[in-house]
């Protein structure tokens, strides 16, 4: 079966592409592909699909591992796994929380409340992107759970994330580790 | 043709149209991977844009005014430099106050946190006025360090 864009997308893997320009430079492109492999990426040889210049499509499976060496191919998505155990309830957020994220962020914060959770856990190992829009809709509901006097705690930050939360002075929310 | 403009300033417009937002984020990412912008550089622009664009499209425009925004980025040896011009209502994010970050999470004001950010990640920031527009420039320089997490 031929790969093809849309055989690709109906599959949820996005696809990127990189062109190198001048025709048939297969050294190029196999250093590129080289390149993007060592960063954990699946790279596929899709030259039926473009002008016979040859192209890398560089794929990325949505949830797939984070990579420390370049920007990751999915992270304009998030997504929220929950679970909980009685009144303990916990969010695990991968992707980006963009403006869009924590308007989703915010919809399962309040669904988690409305649930009757006691102790919010936010888990944010998989968060490629936080920004204060997110940061808002964090404190809005660590304040509405201070006030039921249940708890919403922060817990194994992303770097990125990490590093917003100790700019802007929201360290307190982080799970003390003992 | 494609490739060249791999290699050249990329220039985006926005015009309030959801989607865009997401395609944007994807242009800038093909762009930083396409330039070797190192991994800090592309986290302080990306959130320094995300930060202003959400500002201006939230709060920038009088009902009816449809949104133009023009996002210029380049890059040279040192710097990677982005411009943000808007149509909107005239907003010097520059005068935004800074905020304290040390006040408890009690009492902490739930807004000018998106300047502040801007403020802490980017090395250069400057605004003006000109011919109508808002035009917000912010650099960093290629060879700074991460933010300490």
């Amino acid at each position: 079966m031929r790969i093809t864009r849309r055989r690709l997308f109906l599959r949820n893997i996005r696809v990127r592409r990189k062109c190198v320009p001048a025709a048939g430079n297969r050294r190029a492109l196999n250093a590129y592909a080289i390149q993007a492999r060592a960063r954990g990426r699946m790279v596929f040889l899709l030259d039926n699909l473009g002008p016979a210049r040859g192209f890398v499509f560089v794929i990325a499976t949505p949830g797939a591992n984070r990579f420390s060496g370049g920007a990751s191919e999915n992270s304009s998505h998030m997504h929220i796994e929950k679970t909980s155990q009685g009144d303990h309830h916990e969010l695990v957020i991968s992707g980006r929380i963009d403006g869009e994220g924590a308007n989703q962020l915010e919809i399962a914060l309040l669904k988690t409340i409305s649930a009757g959770a006691k102790a919010i856990t936010v888990e944010l190992s998989g968060a490629t992107f936080l920004c204060s829009a997110g940061l808002r809709a964090l404190l809005q509901y660590w304040r509405q759970m201070q006030g039921k006097q249940g708890t919403l705690q922060v817990t194994n930050p992303s770097p990125e994330a990490m590093a917003l939360l100790n700019t802007s002075g929201f360290k307190d929310m982080l799970i003390q580790k003992a | 043709m494609q490739g060249p403009a791999f290699l050249l300033p990329l220039q985006f417009v926005l015009t309030g149209a959801a989607p865009e937002r997401r395609r944007f984020v994807e242009a800038f990412e093909e762009f930083a991977h396409a330039h070797h912008l190192p991994i800090p550089v592309r986290q302080a622009a990306d959130l320094a844009i995300e930060e202003h664009l959400t500002n201006i499209l939230s709060y920038g425009y009088e009902p009816g005014v449809k949104p133009q925004v023009v996002i210029h980025l380049e890059t040279d040896a040192e710097w990677l430099r982005v411009k943000v011009e808007d149509n909107g209502k005239p907003y010097d994010p520059l005068a935004t106050p800074p905020v304290d970050t040390s006040i408890p999470l009690e009492e902490k004001p739930i807004g000018g946190l998106g300047v502040h950010l801007m403020r802490q990640f980017m090395d250069e920031l400057s605004y003006a006025r000109e011919a109508g527009k808002n035009v917000l420039k912010m650099g960093k320089r290629l060879g700074t360090e991460p933010l300490d997490a």
